[in-house]
């Protein structure tokens, strides 16, 4: 549980002059410049890898091929369940392809 | 059995502080009502107002273009947003999952006592970080190999709360607890039990035997002979890893009131191995000359997430894929059986009264138990029910699970593990890491996991009824 503590009366560093512009500090002491700092930097972090890191790797051939033989299947890699499974339907007992996905399938 | 002290957790509702509240005002109850309510009013609105012709639905469900999520992308982000369509199918599809949210929960909150003005406000921040999560999962690389977002949900939390810090005026929509058991339950709409019996007697062999064998040899491997010292967490990496990955982790761990920081360590744990084996095994498979039937039924009962199941079985091929997604269908629906297992076992015999030892009597483990399984018990036998028994009711309940309740269920699973992050600091997620052993259990017990359901596999699909499935398939 995060406790981050807005309050005045919290000083971590006694020897500070006091003022009447309070900084809010977390439980760990860091002050509001501090963490947003830290807030930017991973945040830049997080955009360099989704907009130049990732896109490069899905241009390395082996895995780009993957990722279209995948789009072809009309398979969609990150679902969580059986029932988000779009391009295969439950019918007699099995998990088969829709007329649809069949229909492309059969245009590769 | 365990005489074992169970470790106190922040998110373990502990009964005898809930026995003040009226039953119906408690969280496991309030979740039930939201859950079935949603489940209930988006299957009715299918009943009356869609038509059926040869079987198949003429039209979508009513809820279609009011429920989704951000789609995928290459190198632009914003391309996950439907932009340059009519409002109702851009931001549209936002719509429904925010108001059904700020209606039901925020109705929970009221229930509670607590403020629903203050939830109101902190509501749409959480809402937007899901959106964010789903953005982040939606980028083509990331999306191909698996990473679900329920992993990015965590890390958007798990950014703030490590720098920013949460403000108290955000903390009344970090509903954890609320938003996974809701979730569960519209999930309960999804486990038919019929299914359960889908490819028949190979089908059980491969997901019935195997898999409740792994799942209590691991639980029993982390517990007895590693020594973890959190029951809960030997519990959901069992599970996670023997049973379906992401979704058989958030309902066991519901279950047993695990820990928050050990769901996501679990997951991430699953999600990591699970990119690994998505792509070595048709490797693997293809190398030993393996016939694809079996390889597919081999994928099926071993890879954690159902996603990666068709991903790595589809590239054996159609029939393998078919398998594959069969059997990991089979493994779905058993997490019914597993989150009502477990949540008994453990108010049975894990958190029985630790000074005397005493088994406690029914109306204790009543007491105890998580109601929202009852809830999702409840939502999965309806479904089956209403399935098998009205005219043209395998659509109707697909339609309705499809078009309008899955995505609901995703955007609270996915403000879950976005509360999650929010409430979880870096240090107590190391703190599960106890040396390796967490990651040692994941090791053993998958290994085990693959020797077992490669021989049931070759057996079964292999040798036994080789004939009967190739049949079944070429119907």
């Amino acid at each position: 549980m995060s406790n981050v503590k807005f309050h005045p009366s919290v000083h971590h560093d006694t020897s500070e002059p006091k003022s009447s512009v309070v900084i809010p500090r977390d439980d760990l002491g860091r002050s509001l410049v501090s963490r947003c700092r830290a807030f930017f930097f991973a945040l830049s972090l997080l955009a360099i890898i989704w907009l130049l890191v990732l896109p490069a790797i899905g241009k390395i051939p082996s895995v780009d091929a993957m990722i279209r033989r995948h789009d072809a299947a009309g398979i969609d890699p990150s679902v969580m369940f059986y029932s988000e499974i779009e391009h295969l339907e439950y019918r007699d007992g099995m998990l088969r392809l829709t007329t649809e996905a069949a229909e492309e399938r059969s245009q590769f | 059995m365990s005489q074992e002290r169970v470790e106190p957790s922040a998110n373990r509702e502990n009964p005898q502080n809930s026995v003040d509240s009226k039953w119906y005002c408690r969280e496991d109850w309030l979740a039930v009502l939201v859950g079935l309510t949603v489940l209930g009013a988006a299957f009715l609105c299918a009943w009356s107002t869609v038509d059926f012709a040869d079987g198949e639905a003429t039209s979508g469900h009513p809820w279609k273009s009011w429920v989704g999520k951000p789609g995928s992308w290459v190198n632009n982000p914003l391309d996950s947003l439907p932009w340059g369509q009519a409002w109702s199918t851009s931001l549209g599809i936002f719509l429904g999952p925010l108001v059904a949210s700020l209606a039901g929960f925020g109705f929970a909150c009221w229930m509670q006592g607590k403020s629903v003005s203050r939830f109101i406000v902190a509501f749409p921040v959480v809402f937007l970080l899901a959106g964010f999560a789903y953005v982040m999962a939606g980028q083509e690389t990331v999306k191909n190999f698996n990473l679900e977002y329920a992993l990015w949900a965590l890390t958007v939390g798990l950014l703030i709360s490590n720098t920013l810090g949460v403000p108290n005026w955000l903390r009344p929509a970090v509903l954890t607890e609320l938003y996974i058991k809701t979730g569960l339950v519209i999930l309960g709409a999804e486990v038919l039990w019929h299914r359960l019996i889908a490819l028949g007697l190979p089908g059980i062999a491969v997901a019935w035997v195997v898999t409740p064998v792994v799942l209590i040899t691991t639980y029993w491997f982390g517990t007895r002979i590693l020594k973890l010292p959190s029951r809960s967490l030997a519990m959901v990496i069992s599970a996670d890893m023997s049973v379906c990955g992401v979704s058989a982790a958030i309902a066991t761990s519901a279950s047993c009131r695990a820990k928050k920081e050990e769901l996501s360590f679990a997951i991430a744990i699953s999600l990591m191995f699970t990119v690994v084996m998505m792509v070595v095994m048709p490797l693997v498979i293809e190398t030993i000359g393996l016939d694809p039937i079996v390889g597919g039924a081999w994928i099926g009962g071993t890879i954690d997430s159902t996603g990666a199941v068709v991903a790595a079985g589809s590239s054996l091929g159609g029939l393998a894929e078919q398998t594959a997604a069969t059997v990991k269908m089979i493994q779905n629906i058993l997490i019914g059986v597993t989150a009502f297992g477990v949540a008994v076992y453990w108010v049975m015999f894990v958190e029985r009264d630790v000074d005397s030892g005493v088994r406690p009597d029914a109306m204790e483990i009543w007491r105890r138990f998580p109601k929202f399984v009852l809830g999702f018990v409840v939502a999965s036998l309806a479904f089956t029910q209403l399935s098998q028994m009205i005219v043209d009711g395998e659509s109707l309940v697909t339609l309705t699970v499809k078009g309008a309740t899955k995505g609901m269920r995703g955007w609270f699973f996915c403000m879950a593990f976005v509360s999650i992050g929010l409430d979880t600091k870096f240090s107590n997620l190391k703190r599960q890491m106890q040396g390796g052993r967490p990651l040692i259990l994941y090791v053993c017990g998958q290994t085990l996991n693959i020797v077992l359901t490669l021989l049931m596999a070759y057996l079964m699909f292999g040798i036994v009824f080789a004939d009967y499935i190739r049949e079944t398939l070429a119907k």
